[in-house]
């Protein structure tokens, strides 16, 4: 996979996001660099081998159906950037 | 050119439904949000911040298997969790964990009764996701800069998503889809369905096909549709406006659409589609979920039974007609309601007609279920047995009940406070009746002269003297004699 300036452009369309020009020829170089590293790992054979798809134990967990405290208000809206009243505010999105 | 009416519909529906736990999906907080107070329900997970881990609701698994198998699907051992990545304000982590490549169920089916017989609409799918949050779009008139408020007590609430397969050829098989399918839900305890509320959410996939060319339409999703009606108005919309694709109308393209129910119309929601590229990928914070077969059996036992089963007893067991049937099992509260009072009330047909007009009626007005109003199975039953016994005629019984339905007081009560009691006592209505022919000498002549719909003028004159209490049968008798007695 060869990551140019079309998906790049998609993703920040993805992402929300509007990149400088500039931004976006670092993405596209640390991006590429990034997928070369790790697609070493296709060095490897891996044929027959099941894909990992947790490291976890292969074990259900599951959870009682019990009310636990979470957050008090003031503390769930602590770290937020703007505010309206006991509501998070942002910026509206448009289409 | 003539516009064609025979394009085939082709109509596949897409259900989220709330399930009705007390926590959470992956973390403890309850479920329970009100409006008024925004982001009180809410914890590290919910919210999406780093590092907290999601635990999966047990009780969501239960309900989503009790789901599926009263929709006929066939339960998956091995299901797994997936991220489906986007960005929205109502999504704190930036994706929703669902299921996508390995869901909880799958190749189920609900029969649907349409106008032209049964058929079955298959289910494809039915897996489990969370819920987003409350996002609220303001405009603020001063700097008239637009804002949306979030509230995250919705986020993270359980959704069973059900997808059927594009099985419906119209809108009105759509709704009736839905309506059983709701009152599936309701009646395993899964879900409240209330669309207007949208603990059940329905949006829908449309096209249209020429069956002489195999021609066909783009693909229309049609969103925001949150009541009955509208799953039939909004599609009967959309499919008129996908005919002029025929007609090589251009603008019909491959495209979401919202149903605005103020303008009775559906309208673009262009720049939706590029946003469909969800990079899904497991989940990996939740190790898969393997369930044993017994567990799958233990809750197939607790299947309550269910709508069409409970039809055909009742067909039965209580020898109504399959209409009354229908209509009785179509809430579960209400057959329960039916089925009180034919134990206390060996005539199901009667309580049957009562349900059906005048109880029905009330629950309309009131837009509530019967288990939501002052009235119980007692009620209905002694004003039955009242009715039997002669103190009331039907017609009063009928206002005894709107009253009931008001007060809560029980028919005797009633009857007994505000006079209702019937006069059966033949001395009292014939002088009543002989009072009101002494005064119309001329119509007792039309009447005698040959006008012998004259007569109901009589009746209609001593009910209002008794303000309706006379007895119905009494009153048609005393007036025929007193009619049609030998002049003096």
């Amino acid at each position: 996979m060869k990551v140019d300036r079309e998906l790049v452009r998609h993703l920040e369309i993805l992402a929300r996001l509007t990149l400088t020009e500039e931004e976006e020829m670092k993405m596209i170089k640390d991006m590429n660099d990034i997928l070369a590293y790790v697609e070493k790992i296709g060095e490897l054979d891996l044929h027959g081998v099941e894909p990992t798809y947790t490291v976890v134990e292969a074990r259900t967990v599951l959870r009682k159906d019990e009310v636990r405290k979470g957050l008090a208000q003031k503390m769930a809206l602590a770290n937020v950037p703007a505010k309206k009243g006991n509501f998070i505010k942002v910026s509206s999105i448009q289409g | 050119m003539k516009m064609r009416n025979d394009y085939k519909i082709v109509i596949g529906l897409e259900i989220h439904a709330q399930l009705l736990t007390k926590t959470k999906m992956f973390c403890g907080c309850s479920t329970e949000y009100s409006f008024d107070d925004p982001n009180t329900n809410v914890c590290p997970v919910c919210m999406g911040m780093p590092g907290a881990l999601p635990i999966t609701n047990e009780q969501a698994i239960r309900f989503g298997v009790k789901a599926a198998l009263a929709l006929n699907c066939r339960v998956n051992l091995y299901s797994r969790f997936d991220r489906k990545n986007y960005f929205y304000p109502d999504l704190p982590k930036g994706y929703q964990i669902s299921q996508y490549k390995y869901p909880l169920a799958e190749h189920g089916y609900l029969p649907i009764e349409t106008p032209n017989g049964e058929k079955k609409v298959r289910i494809r799918r039915l897996h489990l996701e969370e819920d987003a949050g409350k996002l609220i779009h303001q405009s603020d008139k001063i700097d008239t800069a637009e804002y949306s408020l979030v509230d995250l007590n919705r986020a993270g609430i359980p959704l069973a998503e059900i997808v059927t397969e594009p099985d419906m050829a119209s809108p009105r098989e759509a709704r009736i889809f839905m309506e059983k399918l709701r009152n599936i839900l309701r009646y395993i305890d899964v879900c409240n369905g209330n669309l207007e509320e949208g603990s059940l959410r329905c949006d829908a996939n449309i096209s249209l096909v020429d069956p002489e060319t195999g021609r066909s339409t783009p693909r229309i999703e049609v969103k925001n549709i949150n009541s009955f009606k509208f799953v039939e108005h909004a599609l009967e919309y959309e499919a008129n406006r996908l005919r002029r694709f025929f007609e090589g109308d251009k603008d019909v393209v491959r495209e979401t659409r919202g149903w605005d129910s103020k303008l009775q119309m559906t309208i673009s929601q262009r720049g939706k589609e590029e946003e469909n590229d969800y990079r899904y990928f497991p989940e990996p914070d939740i190790p898969p979920i393997v369930l044993r077969e017994e567990f799958i059996e233990e809750i197939k036992g607790e299947l309550p039974e269910l709508p069409d089963a409970k039809k055909k007893r009742f067909m039965q067991m209580y020898n109504i007609p399959e209409y009354d049937a229908s209509i009785l099992v179509s809430s579960k509260e209400l057959a329960n309601f039916f089925e009180e009072c034919c134990a206390k009330y060996d005539k199901p047909k009667i309580v049957s007609n009562w349900i059906m007009t005048e109880v029905l009626r009330e629950l309309k007005e009131r837009g509530v279920e019967i288990n939501e109003t002052k009235i119980t199975s007692k009620h209905l039953v002694e004003l039955l047995k009242e009715i039997d016994k002669g103190t009331i005629s039907a017609n009063t019984a009928k206002s005894v009940l709107e009253r009931a339905f008001e007060t809560g007081e029980m028919p005797n009560e009633i009857v007994e406070k505000q006079g209702l009691k019937q006069i059966s006592n033949a001395d009292e209505i014939r002088k009543i009746v002989q009072k009101v022919v002494e005064e119309n000498p001329k119509v007792v002549a039309q009447y005698r002269g040959g006008k012998t719909k004259a007569m109901a003028f009589f009746i209609g004159q001593v009910m209002k003297v008794t303000r309706g209490k006379a007895n119905p049968k009494m009153v048609n008798q005393l007036v025929k004699e007193a009619l049609e007695s030998p002049e003096e």
